[in-house]
């Protein structure tokens, strides 16, 4: 019988690129091999422990939390690491802050702690001296003097009690001599010996990810003298396996059983941890309750609802479950937070259930009243959610999003503990008492894990392979976790053309899909903070993220099993976009807009939805949503709450839409499952649209508190538990005195649609700041699109906001030195405002050259090309590009002002000669007789320069080729019938390749030709002949046949055929060698065969593609551009997202 | 000074203890093992026909021996022999002086 062993070294995949172990395997193995407990030890981290902590509980093995800290004797001196356990709470607190010590020490991802800090934390930790210690190298050298030397140091730090020389052997060669030294000198100063194996891998077979972890690390490829390890035998062993390393002296074996049974610390998990809100005057801490219900009342009377009962009622509820719950000093603080922010000046808005609670709306949190929506508080902060806190988020702006977390990062630091002393700061690191100091809010990480593009990329460099070939391959993979590539390779076609063989493309794909979820990064959440009753460091390791944010190493998930509030603060650009409208308003008019006090019932705000004119405004600008504000056709508010609520693919795919309209517009009559159902369900005319209702609808039937009834509903979603369900509802009904003939319908009404409600206050809250969108764009739109078109908020690039622009019949003002601002600015002209483009996009322009422009022509216009140069310190390319864009059209042709611009600059340095003297130079610039700019040319160089067609839609160039080819115009395709074979064109403005669940790579394209935009899909069996041109053009042609999708809906797309550059086209046209005919029918006859033999195969029609528009998340644009490249359009003027492979 | 072979060899060994080996068609006892480990790697140069090469590691262990050649009069030698941990098969590494 072996004796029984803890594994008291084990680095898992949170040793970012060092260890190989996934945490559930480790833990499933650990018992598998009949051992009762395991250490976690990794890297300078505890960012597994959660999770650990959750596989241990979940396989009922005793967690060990631990680290291998990289130390130094001091600062600059040679590294080495030691490994640390916590016996206990405090050793567990000193593990976090050593950690933190290590991590805000020099440079950021090269962590160490000094022994000073080791020495301050020492208490309740056991350190193991390995090999890899100080202790370690110097056995190693067979230095025993000195180890002896260190090893008494170490003794002095923690006593003998909690130091333990640690041996090892992984069968390499000298192990044996390095364990006997290191044994007899523990034997000599008499202190404790323990074996481990340094586990790295889990078993043998998967020793190769070590290797090529090293190689990744390291930036090499692999190669023997380049990895740690030298064979594959750190691995999780069995207690047998180590009985065969170690049986010739068992107590080594057997102290790793002692060591953790003196480990006792478990990391709490499940309970909730409510920020201590600092009383103001000193009142105790049972008055928080009363706190909130003060200033709640305050609140009422602010919103002018004191004289409302409703209101009243709801409100004692509410405070009274916020006192069960013992939530109030949570939202004591998160009004705080939201008041600093508005005290800054930034817009901001709640998002979420939190406005369904009236605490949210008295408090200012929120500004959606959740008495005047019927709003369902359980919905928000339920009392059978014990183990979660009702998350608040708020959206800030984007462009001030860093200012806010700075604030609150700074504002919740505590105050310096008693006793501490004051002293130096040790040159820019940070002494151990300044972690000891109290930290109270953190950002959250979040675990980057290794795609497969990444991983293939790093993989074949590990392997040696070439880095072009290895570049083209992982292009081809979708942006999907690295352990879908094997399925994605499937439907790869490129992949045969490789210049990589069989045998490496297995082993590189072999190898990469293995890393799939293996953490590669640490970042920073970009919303979370965590917000915590006390000292954080007591409960979390902090690291510096890249922007020197305080960073907890744990994530999302982690930080809500711990029971942690976290406060989601989200960017969003339109409430930047909204900020500068307003703010340009404000500058040219004077007039000041207060958007959260606008008429909330503003007619011409409604008109522009009705109309579906809603291009560039939050959340309803998308093509299927402006269909279905077509069909919805609002008048109220709380229509456009509906609207959000019923656009999401459910209410698409299910239908829901269409009785909803029917009745609305009195074509039927609302049916009503039962009477009682009347007085909620009458605002949707009879139809299940909200959560809320839901829950009512439960509530109404088997008489349960409505925080029971979103219980159930949640339940609603899984197939397995509706008999049970169904049980209870109609036992509990028949309890409630209901007749099963009556509790039938409700039922099959909740059953059907329960799956597909929406939270209202959710849709309510979204609702804020759509509606303001809306009203500005219909009552300001000069503004409006200055806000847009400078921060980008929503889906389309600038130029196809530009284009709407127009089509509302904005004037829009060119680029001009003498009147653009930097960011997009309105005019006020006689009859109407304009807007005027901003230099901010100008290809290449910097901030001190945009500021240089703006000081010059306050103290005076320019009035030539030679003046703009002489006075600003704008660079000469960036002159150049204004010219060629037409900003300097005031001084001159384009042609002979970049002709000019050779006397005003040798190369790159401006001639000073020429810059001093005022008058050498003649203005106006002479004419050397250039032909100015032609339209097209024009247009051409506004693209380059700035990324828009200012002055003309760039298709409406190619009018003539698009008519000889018969390309049917965006705004007249629906009058197309089903399965019409037509052609449509037009500037990309997205593509899309989501992850589909089949692996089968599908391809979205919309376009837009200046009437309209259009859809096209890309199925695999076409994306030969068409995805290359899709991806790499800007102009396209597309034939194909058209879909409509779904009865009666409206909506169009395009099943693609086959995809052409219309560029290309268009100069065939104009040399007369262009093929219409052929273009049509190249192709149709193996696509209607194969077709044919689709439905013969199948007796049906294959079934049309999903309703594009509302499967799609509404995408993110590119921010970045491209650099120019010459065959394709000027800048990356299209969005591509979900996973453009190739783009 | 050592020179490198990786030539395959035929081992004699009786409960894990190595007694003798072949070589080249000689016999060679084996006096002392002077060391005694394992390695894993090279598996990404791919020459194994393994079917997925880096599970098995191409793992080996390795014994450093101290060997005299039982027919020829020559006196006793340093030598590594190889163990293929996948295939069972033994290889003399490198012949050291």
């Amino acid at each position: 019988m072996a004796p029984p062993f803890v594994h008291l070294s084990v680095r898992s995949v949170y040793s970012l690129r060092e260890g190989a172990i996934r945490l559930d395997e480790l833990v499933a193995r650990t018992r598998a091999l009949g051992m009762h407990a395991v250490a976690l030890t990794d890297r300078d981290s505890l960012a597994g422990a959660v999770r650990f902590t959750q596989a241990c509980n979940a396989y009922g093995i005793r967690p060990i939390y631990g680290v291998r800290l990289t130390t130094c004797a001091e600062s600059g001196s040679e590294r080495f690491v030691v490994t640390l356990l916590a016996r206990d709470a405090r050793g567990y607190e000193n593990l976090c802050r050593l950690i933190s010590a290590a991590h805000h020490s020099g440079e950021r991802s090269n962590p160490c702690a000094t022994l000073a800090d080791v020495a301050t934390h020492s208490d309740g930790v056991i350190v193991l001296l390995g090999p890899e210690s100080d202790l370690g190298r110097l056995i190693d050298k067979k230095q025993q003097e000195a180890a002896r030397v260190a090893l008494r140091r170490w003794l002095e730090i923690f006593g003998f009690r909690r130091t333990v020389v640690e041996v090892r052997t992984w069968l390499e060669e000298g192990d044996r001599g390095r364990v006997q030294r290191a044994l007899q000198l523990a034997d000599d100063v008499g202190v404790r010996a323990v074996a481990t194996n340094g586990a790295r891998a889990l078993t043998q077979a998967d020793g190769f990810l070590c290797d090529v972890l090293d190689a990744m690390r390291k930036l090499v490829p692999l190669a023997d003298h380049h990895r740690d390890n030298r064979n594959h035998e750190a691995t999780l062993k069995s207690p047998e396996e180590m009985d065969t390393l170690f049986g010739w002296r068992p107590q080594l074996l057997v102290e790793s059983y002692r060591i953790a049974e003196e480990c006792t610390f478990s990391l709490g998990l499940g309970v909730i941890q409510v920020p201590r809100y600092p009383m103001p005057e000193g009142l105790p801490q049972r008055s928080l309750n009363e706190l909130l219900a003060k200033r709640c009342h305050d609140g009422l009377d602010r919103r002018g609802m004191v004289g409302s009962q409703k209101a009243r009622r709801l409100l004692d509820a509410e405070l009274q479950m916020c006192a069960r719950l013992g939530f109030a000093g949570y939202f004591l603080t998160v009004a705080d937070i939201v008041q600093r922010i508005k005290a800054h000046g930034i817009r901001s808005a709640c998002r979420g259930s939190a406005a369904g609670s009236l605490i949210c709306y008295l408090m200012n949190i929120s500004e959606v009243d959740p008495v005047e929506h019927n709003l369902v508080f359980e919905r928000f902060m339920n009392p059978y959610r014990t183990t979660e806190l009702p998350d608040i988020d708020l959206d800030v702006e984007s462009a001030r999003r860093e200012e806010v977390y700075t604030d609150i990062l700074n504002h919740f630091q505590t105050a310096r503990p008693e006793g501490a002393t004051e002293g130096p700061p040790s040159g820019g690191r940070r002494s151990p008492r300044e972690y000891a100091e109290g930290v109270r809010v953190a950002c959250v990480a979040m675990v980057d894990t290794y795609r497969a593009r990444g991983a293939i990329r790093e993989v074949g460099k590990a392997l040696g392979f070439p880095e072009g070939e290895v570049a083209d391959v992982a292009k081809s993979f979708p942006h999907i976790n690295a352990s879908g590539i094997r399925e994605a390779m499937e439907h790869l076609p490129e992949l045969k053309r490789s210049a990589l063989h069989r045998r490496q493309l297995d082993m590189l794909f072999g190898v990469a899909e293995r890393l799939g979820g293996f953490p590669r990064h640490l970042a920073l959440h970009p919303s979370g903070i965590l917000i915590a009753p006390d000292d954080l460091l007591t409960r979390t390791p902090m690291e510096r993220s890249a922007n020197g944010f305080r960073m907890s190493q744990f994530d999302k998930d982690d930080v809500e099993a711990l029971g942690l509030l976290k406060l989601d603060v989200i960017g969003i650009r339109m409430l930047s976009s909204m900020t500068h409208a307003t703010a340009e308003v404000k500058r040219v008019t004077g007039e000041v807009i207060d958007l959260d006090q606008i008429p909330r019932d503003d007619p011409k705000t409604f008109d522009l939805m009705r109309s579906s004119r809603t291009l560039g405004c939050f959340q309803i600008e998308s093509p299927g949503q402006r269909e279905l504000l077509g069909k919805l056709q609002p008048e109220k508010w709380k229509d456009l709450i509906v609207d959000i609520s019923l656009f999401r693919p459910g209410p698409v795919q299910s239908d829901m839409i269409g009785p909803y309209l029917t009745r609305r517009g009195a074509w039927a009559r609302a049916v009503y499952a039962h009477p009682v159902m009347r007085e909620f369900l009458r605002e949707t005319f009879g139809v299940i649209v909200y959560h809320e209702q839901v829950m009512r609808a439960i509530s109404a039937v088997t008489g349960v508190d409505l925080g029971k009834a979103d219980e159930v509903r949640r339940s609603l979603g899984d197939k397995d538990e509706m008999p049970e369900i169904r049980r209870w509802f109609f036992e509990m009904g028949r309890r409630n005195q209901w007749r099963d003939a009556e509790i039938e319908p409700v039922w099959h009404e909740v059953s059907s649609f329960a799956a597909f409600g929406f939270c209202k206050a959710h849709a309510a809250a979204f609702s804020v700041p759509t509606y303001q969108s809306a009203w500005l764009k219909a009552n300001h739109p000069a503004a409006f699109y200055a806000g847009i078109l400078t921060h980008e908020p929503g889906m389309y690039p600038r130029r196809a906001l530009l284009d709407d622009a127009r089509h509302e019949g904005i004037p829009i003002m060119p680029l001009d030195v003498n009147a653009s601002h930097s960011r997009y600015s309105i005019e006020q002209h006689p009859e109407t405002t304009a807007v005027r483009i901003g230099l901010m996009h100008i290809e290449g322009i910097s901030d001190t050259e945009i500021t240089s422009i703006l000081e010059a022509r306050a103290r005076a216009p320019f009035t030539g090309l030679a003046d703009f140069c002489r006075r600003t310190r704008v660079s000469r390319p960036v002159v150049e590009n204004l010219i060629h864009a037409g900003g300097l059209d005031e001084f001159g042709g384009r042609r002979d002002m970049l002709l000019f611009v050779n006397e005003l600059w040798d190369k790159k340095e401006p001639k000073p000669e020429v810059m001093q003297q005022e008058l050498r130079v003649r203005e106006p610039v002479t004419s050397f007789g250039l032909r100015g700019y032609s339209e097209a040319e024009k247009v051409r160089a506004e693209v380059e320069v700035t990324g828009m067609d200012v002055s003309r839609h760039i298709v409406s160039f190619y009018g003539d080729v698009l008519r000889a080819l018969g390309v049917t115009r965006a705004d007249h395709l629906r009058r197309q019938r089903q399965n019409a074979r037509v052609m449509i064109a037009g500037v990309k403005v997205a593509s899309q390749t989501p992850a589909v669940r089949s692996g089968q790579r599908i391809i979205f394209v919309t376009l837009d030709d200046g009437t309209a935009l259009s859809d096209a899909t890309i199925f695999e069996s076409v994306q030969e002949h068409c995805a290359w041109t899709v991806f790499h053009s800007w102009l396209l042609v597309v034939r194909g046949t058209l879909r409509k999708t779904g009865a009666g809906r409206g909506g169009v797309s395009i099943n693609c055929e086959r995809a052409w550059n219309l560029a290309e086209l268009a100069k065939l046209h104009r040399d007369g060698t262009l093929d219409v005919e052929t273009l049509w029918t190249e192709g149709v006859d193996e696509i209607e065969a194969a077709e044919a033999e689709r439905r013969r195969t199948r007796g049906k029609r294959a079934p049309a593609p999903a309703p594009v528009h509302a499967e799609r998340a509404i995408p993110m644009p590119a921010r970045a551009p491209a650099a120019p490249h010459p065959s394709a359009a000027p800048r990356k003027l299209w969005h591509a997202s979900g996973g453009s492979a190739g783009a | 000074m050592s020179k490198r072979y990786e030539e395959p060899i035929d081992v004699e060994a009786t409960d894990g203890s190595v007694e003798a080996f072949s070589w080249r068609g000689k016999r060679y006892r084996i006096r002392t093992v002077l060391g005694r480990w394992r390695e894993a790697g090279g598996w990404w140069r791919a020459d194994d026909d393994a079917d997925r090469p880096w599970l098995s590691g191409n793992a080996h262990e390795i014994v450093r021996i101290d060997a005299i050649p039982i027919t020829s009069g020559r006196g006793s030698g340093t030598y590594e022999i190889a163990r293929d941990l996948r295939t069972g098969n033994w290889t003399l590494l490198r012949v050291l002086d």
